[in-house]
């Protein structure tokens, strides 16, 4: 790909009315344009647009459901989890991709975590109708919508998982570096996880109202703690 | 449709394989360039702070090139000099990472002490070293074994480095939680250690392709890392606390790490621990 002519090729590439069809169905030239680092550079801005907006809406869905400042709040918190998360461990990852024999740029490592993070957007604004419909037609049951939310999540993340792996498997052509690439998409993608269920639990709540944006820091360690405790409470204290 | 080599399931439209990566189509288009390109020789490194700290970019990307130079003995003393300021520059940056959250005096001491617990380990270690590759014939000069172990101890606190927003991050958002934070900086320390052992296998396979000595010089490499462990632990443990907020920046010497592992150890059996 020409390093002048790409910016116009990208918009090509990823058109707001169109990108589904390029997204998912014209993935091969989206994949190869990541091969080149001035493509790479323009595509990063313009998916995290797109993950911005498509995030955000969802965001204001559940922020509706919830009420009150919850639907700004919401509509921040969303797009700012995904990416805030990517942001912290980016450098992470492009240590790895450098150990494993990549000469990737730091644009071309964060477009292709973009290009999951785009897919897995894409498809939870998918699940947006279904979710609504069975969020706001029954009673107001809070563990219901917490629950759906979840079951979109695990869904959309999952593809968004395996899309990443098929963008690692296309930025690189070189056979052995593929391969070790993929395996540290694969352990990566442990990291940005932990990170990410820290940052969602440090911004919740999601569902109820509150009147802080965030809950002041130190109320219970991490999430790890938080979720040890409950494990504790759920299967050993229960007992008692 | 299935993928040929694995076997595992292909979604429409795919043009790679999601679990092995092999490409579905054969026809490539072949216009694109390529992100590796295998043997691309970098361009000369500056001599300012600049140039010298790309000394970062090349231990991950050039690592072949580097072990080449080292090899065939050139600018060996540039490289020294350019991975013990990598190493120092990226281990102050990670301890006031920590030190910061931590918070009081610890903002100053942490940034002190772990580029000292790095650097210190590796100049009492680094005689051993060079003696026994000597002894075993390798061949290495004192200033080859030195670029390979200070890079060895750069790509360490590389790793640091780029763990630093996740660890930042971790102990920011969980105040407090002291025994979190040290498992949290256990985990980070250990993979930075592997890939700074890494780095020295690697290196030294390099150096000594072609000679007898390499399953010997193996060995050693593997003791050393050994060795380099227990000083390190002893070090480190002269030089805590890392995670509490003291005044003073060392603790009063006493005991020493594996007694009072072993101690640690006891008390957690006996179930006084608890």
């Amino acid at each position: 790909m020409a390093r002048t002519g790409a910016p116009a090729q990208v918009r090509a590439l990823l058109p707001l009315g169109g990108v589904v069809g390029s997204l998912f169905h014209r993935r091969a030239e989206l994949f190869a344009a990541l091969r080149s680092d001035a493509a790479a550079r323009a595509l990063v801005l313009r998916m995290t647009a797109y993950v911005v907006l498509f995030a955000g809406a969802y965001g204001l869905v559940i922020g509706i459901y919830a009420g009150g400042w919850q639907v700004v709040y919401d509509l921040v918190k969303l797009p700012w989890v995904l990416l805030a998360t990517l942001a912290l461990s980016a450098a992470s990852l492009y240590l790895l991709n450098a150990l494993a024999g990549a000469r990737m740029s730091w644009a071309q490592t964060i477009a292709v975590v973009l290009t999951g993070l785009l897919a897995t957007v894409t498809v939870l604004l998918a699940l947006l109708p279904v979710v609504a419909f069975l969020m706001f037609s029954g009673d107001r049951d809070y563990y219901f919508a917490v629950f759906i939310n979840v079951v979109a999540f695990a869904i959309a993340g999952w593809c968004g998982a395996r899309f990443a792996m098929e963008a690692t498997a296309a930025a690189h052509e070189d056979e052995r570096t593929r391969g070790r690439c993929l395996a540290v998409m694969r352990w990566w993608m442990a990291v940005y996880g932990l990170v990410g269920m820290q940052m969602a639990w440090l911004l919740r709540p999601y569902f109820r109202q509150a009147d802080v944006f965030i809950r002041p820091l130190g109320e219970g360690g991490s999430v790890f703690e938080a979720l040890a405790r409950l494990v504790w409470k759920v299967l050993v204290a229960g007992w008692f | 449709m299935t993928c040929v080599r694995c076997g595992a399931d292909l979604p429409e439209q795919s043009s790679f394989c999601p679990s092995c990566g092999r490409p579905v189509a054969p026809d490539k288009p072949p216009e694109e360039s390529p992100v590796n390109v295998p043997q691309a020789p970098p361009a000369p490194r500056g001599t300012g702070l600049v140039g010298r700290l790309s000394l970062i970019e090349w231990l991950l990307k050039y690592r072949a090139h580097v072990i080449q130079d080292i090899r065939e003995r050139r600018h060996l003393g540039r490289y020294a000099v350019d991975a013990l300021l990598a190493a120092i520059v990226c281990s102050i940056f990670y301890g006031f990472v920590v030190g910061v959250s931590v918070g009081g005096w610890q903002t100053l001491y942490d940034p002190i002490k772990l580029p000292w617990v790095l650097v210190f380990t590796l100049l009492l270690c680094l005689p051993t070293l060079y003696v026994f590759s000597a002894y075993l014939g390798s061949g290495l000069s004192l200033a080859q074994v030195s670029v390979v172990t200070f890079g060895a101890t750069a790509m360490v606190s590389i790793t640091l480095l780029a763990f630093a927003p996740v660890t930042w991050f971790f102990m920011f958002t969980a105040p407090g939680s002291h025994h979190f934070w040290v498992l949290l900086n256990v985990v980070i320390f250990a993979v930075a250690g592997a890939f700074g052992v890494s780095f020295l296998v690697r290196a030294m396979r390099e150096l000594h392709t072609q000679r007898a000595e390499l399953p010997k010089v193996r060995r050693l490499v593997r003791w050393w890392v050994v060795l380099y462990g227990v000083v390190g632990a002893q070090m480190s443990w002269l030089l805590r606390p890392y995670f509490t907020a003291t005044e003073v920046f060392i603790r009063p010497r006493g005991g020493n790490f594996f007694v009072a592992v072993l101690q640690t150890l006891a008390e957690w059996l006996s179930g006084r621990g608890w």
